[in-house]
């Protein structure tokens, strides 16, 4: 009698759930050039763009995300949301978010682990190290 | 053997290469190990085998006579060279010589003033080079297998621990619908959670799923090093 090595779970996945998966597992970065609003993402990363760019670029995102059709669109404005606002932070010591910075740690770490090895893994991990700082006294 | 008992209290082998020694030998831990080890490889060798052999008629049996005369024989074992490192690219050389060794021997069964070259596709019915198709063929059913098993693991430990919901929220995010994945809002309102709650279940799922599968890939690779590019390989053959 042959045994039965077929695996019931195995037969039912497809290519791309397979894909999602290994992308899960991996450590490697997104591709930012098939994330959406990767253009706006660009533009918060670079070290030339102003305050006041980054807030219309938060602005913005703010609006992406309320418009945001599907998962992927509303996350990607989220994370051009979040690096508008940590960008303004390392770079220009500008708080330009009415959410204290402390609170967003948890999101930031996470950002941080995601986008590991990237400039944008870069920006949130400076800005958890600065916000975890104690406070300077005088 | 002093670490055969040793290595019998793991849930899994530590490399391939015990994985193919257990498989191999008789024994109490035999059973396991070769489950084990056709869970990894068998879709792997049979998507080879398809790719390689030009006849798919005979895929099945072809590929069940691999896993019958060269794995349980012990053959793949005591032929291999341990220090060679990665294992699959010896898996592919065992099965394309295990295809000329059954070619010949059909070929020596048909009668003597046949010549083999006089056959249907002749010595064309085995393709002795590697071909990019084979080989991604392989990869991509090797991955599959890898996946299937640590999505049937992540729901064991999910279930052992009482997570049940974190491995629906984890299937329902990555799963479900991969090509247009939910947002982590309609994740957590289909289970009538907030946001937030969602995503943290989940990722802990996603911790305990990670774990796994680069285990696996590390046991494979006989090395924790390089599984991000191993990943990667696949990925991009998906």
């Amino acid at each position: 009698m042959k045994p039965n090595w077929t695996n019931p779970r195995l037969e039912a996945l497809t290519g791309s759930q397979v894909k999602a998966l290994l992308l899960v597992a991996s450590d490697a970065p997104p591709d930012l050039e098939t994330i959406p609003h990767n253009e706006l993402l660009k533009t918060a990363v670079d070290e030339a763009t102003s305050v006041q760019e980054l807030t219309r670029i938060k602005d913005a995102a703010k609006v992406l995300a309320k418009q945001a059709e599907d998962g992927p669109h509303r996350e990607a404005a989220q994370l051009v949301y979040h690096v508008a606002v940590v960008a303004a932070f390392v770079r220009h010591d500008a708080e330009i978010s009415g959410r204290p910075m402390r609170k967003q740690q948890a999101i930031y770490e996470r950002y941080a682990a995601t986008w590991a090895g990237h400039p944008i893994g870069d920006l949130f991990r400076e800005a958890v190290a600065r916000v975890a700082a104690p406070p300077q006294t005088e | 053997m002093a670490d055969k008992g040793f290595r019998a209290h793991l849930q899994f082998p530590s490399t391939k290469w015990e994985l193919l020694a257990d498989a191999s030998v008789r024994g109490e831990q035999s059973p396991a190990a070769l489950n084990e080890f056709a869970n990894r490889y068998y879709a792997a060798v049979r998507a080879f085998i398809a790719a390689v052999a030009r006849n798919p008629v005979d895929v099945d049996d072809l590929t069940q006579r691999f896993f019958e005369t060269v794995v349980l024989s012990g053959r793949l074992l005591t032929r291999a060279d341990r220090q060679k490192g990665s294992f699959r690219p010896y898996l592919k050389q065992a099965i394309r010589n295990f295809l000329i060794d059954e070619h010949r021997r059909e070929a020596r069964s048909v009668p003597p003033d046949i010549r083999p070259d006089a056959l249907d596709d002749g010595w064309n019915a085995v393709a002795a080079e590697p071909t990019p198709g084979p080989d991604a063929e392989l990869l991509r059913a090797w991955a599959r297998s890898l996946v299937a098993m640590a999505v049937e693991r992540l729901e064991t430990i999910c279930g052992e621990n009482g997570q049940e919901q974190h491995f629906q929220l984890f299937v329902h995010r990555y799963l479900d619908d991969p090509d247009h994945p939910p947002s982590w809002r309609d994740v957590g309102a289909a289970f009538g959670l907030d946001e937030k709650i969602a995503r943290s279940r989940a990722d802990t799922a996603v911790r305990h799923f990670r774990v796994l599968l680069r285990n696996l890939i590390a046991s494979d690779m006989g090395s924790e090093k390089g599984i991000d590019e191993e990943l990667q390989a696949v990925i991009a053959v998906l």
